[in-house]
């Protein structure tokens, strides 16, 4: 077994976690963007599938 | 018992630990959710499986079955052993996942499901049945358990305000799923179909390297809250109220306590009413208006029916915040029980508007009855083990998975077989899955809160 010392982790200010003082959520700039990118990343192909969903469905009313 | 720290790893798959995930300052909770649809809409393919079965028939006789061809009787194994594994992954990765926390978890849920994508390939490829079998159904199977429970509890932990909302948002794509893959799937055979080959090998391969990438982008954007991370504005309740706990219940203590058997049961009943009418409702809608529904509409109207399973999910598990886990799931009952007794008068009037109603939203609330369950969990046994104890929990839908089916299947047949009309061949099961519902009123009606002995020490929460 592998015999390393453990040594607590230091962190930078950039990579220091959220602490239960520091919860509020940054949503201008850069977080804006990761938030559209993300939601479009799974939003189009589902919009996709309903909207095929849709087309096949109208067949049952006509 | 071991700590979250012991479970990390060195080396090149060190970001794939729980400490690579905690999330820094100003990142936003809304990128967990989705994170967890990019898992979740790949899995959801599942209930799409069938648009393979008619190809894999004419894999040597191409344009029909040759005798040497696979027959539709084998292949139906390919997605029952995929659900049999999807309930054994769920229940006994729980703890581990809990361990490793959700990225790593949803890596393995990509490689599993991407990879059985990729085996079954080969196995089309040499026409060897058994390597289908092992790919998707086995590999696949788990892929599908472990990431269908991989973002539940990170969910939770990020909107502790509206956990229903933040689980039915992912579970909602686990529905979605199938809408995407069926048209995705027949367009890609048409694009490799040649007058030698059906197209399914490289579909499959294509599906298994797209579904791999989409699970993996998920485990790259997952983040787990810090410890003692809250919403802002948002104070955790001191005191339990009601069904809503503030204690934690071990995973292996859940099972002694009948909380769990109480809801196993009341997500099984829900899901066999929901299920078994999902797998007969092209033959029902036909059966039922004969001549006024051509199969073309009548896969319209399965279309429709995962639609409303979709949107149902995110309605009932966000309306469950408001109005609480038990009052939702007695209304699925309640509600679902009037609807089923009078399915069969739609058909007596002729209104093919009325059926396909009810029906919308008899899916609803089975989709609603999977997506409200997670935070039904968290409120009953708290959020330490809610993964694990969800995971265990869907071996209730692997037992719907074959009740369901087998019931209306079979009630069917033997009244056709006494001389009843097909037209009328559904009420009395209609009238069974109403009579199931009100089993599940009952078990739901008997939820309490857990006694205090099945409670966790506060000391061996963190641990």
């Amino acid at each position: 077994m592998n015999a390393t010392t453990w040594t607590p982790k230091t962190w930078t200010l950039e990579e220091r976690p959220m602490t239960e003082t520091t919860h509020h959520e940054d949503v201008s700039g850069a977080n804006k963007i990761k938030l559209v990118l993300a939601w479009s990343f799974v939003g189009i192909p589902l919009l996709w599938g309903v909207f095929n969903t849709l087309a096949k469905a109208a067949l049952l009313f006509q | 018992m071991t700590s979250l720290a012991q479970a990390d790893s060195r080396g090149l798959f060190s970001w794939l630990d729980r400490s690579h995930t905690v999330a820094k300052p100003g990142f936003s909770r809304w990128l967990v959710p989705p994170a967890a649809l990019c898992v979740h809409l790949c899995i959801g393919q599942v209930y799409a499986f069938s648009v393979f079965n008619l190809p894999m028939t004419r894999l040597i006789g191409i344009t029909e079955s040759a005798p040497d061809d696979w027959k539709l009787t084998q292949l139906g194994w390919i997605f029952s052993i995929a659900i049999v594994f999807l309930g054994l992954a769920a229940a006994f990765t729980g703890t581990w996942l809990d361990r490793v926390g959700p990225r790593k978890a949803m890596f393995a849920a990509a490689l599993c499901f991407g990879g059985g994508f990729l085996v079954s390939a080969f196995g089309v490829h040499t026409h060897q049945l058994w390597i289908v079998y092992l790919g998707y159904g086995v590999l696949g199977g788990c892929g599908l358990g472990l990431g269908y429970i991989s973002p539940v509890k990170t969910l939770i932990t990020w909107f502790p305000d509206r956990p229903g909302m933040a689980t039915g948002m992912a579970i909602m794509g686990f529905g979605g799923g199938a809408m995407i893959a069926s048209p995705l799937s027949v367009w890609l055979m048409s694009q490799f179909s040649s007058p030698t080959n059906v197209g399914v090998t490289g579909t499959f391969i294509t599906l298994g390297l797209v579904y791999m990438f989409f699970m993996m982008m998920g485990s790259v954007i997952v983040r787990v809250p810090p410890k003692g991370w809250a919403p802002e504005g948002y104070v955790a309740p001191t005191e339990s109220k009601k069904l809503i706990t503030t204690a934690h219940v071990h995973v292996d203590e859940a099972l002694k306590t009948p909380q769990f058997y109480l809801l196993w049961g009341v997500l099984c009943l829900n899901v066999t009413a929901g299920i078994g009418v999902l797998s007969q409702a092209s033959a029902m809608s036909q059966e039922m208006f004969p001549g006024r529904i051509s199969v073309l509409a009548a896969s319209g109207f399965v279309g429709l029916l995962s639609l409303f399973n979709m949107l149902g999910r995110f309605f009932w598990a966000s309306t469950s915040d408001f109005i609480g886990r038990r009052n939702t799931y007695m209304i699925f009952f309640a509600l679902g029980m009037a609807l089923y007794a009078v399915v069969p008068w739609t058909g007596t009037v002729g209104s093919i508007v009325l059926f396909v109603t009810f029906y919308c939203i008899i899916m609803t609330m089975y989709g609603g009855g999977f997506a409200t369950i997670p935070a039904y969990l968290k409120d009953v046994f708290g959020t330490r083990y809610v993964g694990a104890i969800h995971g265990r929990l869907l071996t209730a839908w692997s037992a719907a998975g074959v009740f369901g089916p087998v019931l209306v299947n079979y009630i069917r047949e033997y009244q056709i077989n006494n001389g009843v009309p097909k037209a009328e061949a559904y009420s009395v099961t209609m009238y069974i899955m109403a009579g199931l519902l009100l089993v599940g009123f009952i078990l739901n009606w008997m939820m309490s809160p857990v006694d205090e002995r099945h409670h966790m020490d506060p000391k061996d929460v963190d641990a």
